[in-house]
């Protein structure tokens, strides 16, 4: 497999784009984009973009399937 | 270590010139992208694709929250790579690699839109502020 066939992201919501890219160092992670969250109707309004499975080695709280409105 | 991985457009008249533009200036740029890798993996090889994203509610399975909903390979692949190391020690990035891009686009039957997992909340998303996240967390509603 080439790096042209891994399409894998891991997203995570966050504040700004500077608490990105210390996940990023924090974890490991390669940083693919920071993204203006649409119609954010809380304080995390940027959206970052890993590569791969960006997971924490134990994590802490996953909403990924919730609902924040 | 760190490296800042910057993607430029090989010829700054590729398709789509007229909307590579800075902002808010609105500078014609060939900047195609940026990543902040602290993977310590290689760098781009060539060949390897620009991943793009969009966002589109209707076309999506589950609730995004405002957050992108599907991805596939962009039209921009590496045709070349530079790579630029700190030698002082004391860079903010270790590594600079400018990694210039091709027009390329896939045929679109054989790029789709795949549909990306929604993004994870956790005290990082608020800069490691417990307080912060915690606030957050009880002010999700919660559904049965």
């Amino acid at each position: 497999m080439t790096q042209s066939s891994d399409r894998s992201t891991t997203s995570h919501f966050a504040i700004n784009e500077d608490c990105c890219r210390k996940m990023a160092a924090k974890y490991g992670w390669t940083l693919l984009e920071a993204r203006r969250r649409i119609a954010a109707r809380d304080p995390l309004v940027v959206e970052c973009i890993f590569k791969g499975d960006a997971q924490f080695p134990k994590s802490p709280m996953d909403f990924s399937g919730g609902n924040d409105q | 270590m760190s490296r800042l991985i910057i993607f430029k457009a090989d010829d700054s008249s590729a398709p789509g010139w007229e909307t590579r533009t800075l902002q808010p200036g609105g500078s014609l740029t060939d900047l195609l992208g940026q990543h902040f890798d602290y993977s310590n993996g290689p760098v781009p090889e060539v060949g390897y694709r620009l991943p793009e994203f969009k966002h589109d509610d209707a076309a999506a399975t589950f609730d995004h929250r405002g957050g992108v909903t599907h991805q596939r390979l962009s039209p921009w692949r590496v045709s070349r790579v530079d790579e630029y190391v700190g030698n002082t020690g004391q860079e903010a990035m270790d590594d600079v690699v400018i990694a210039y891009c091709a027009y390329a686009p896939l045929p679109e039957d054989q790029n789709p839109w795949v549909e990306t997992a929604p993004a994870i909340v956790s005290p990082d998303s608020f800069g490691g502020d417990m307080a912060a996240y915690e606030a957050w967390k009880s002010r999700q509603v919660v559904t049965v």
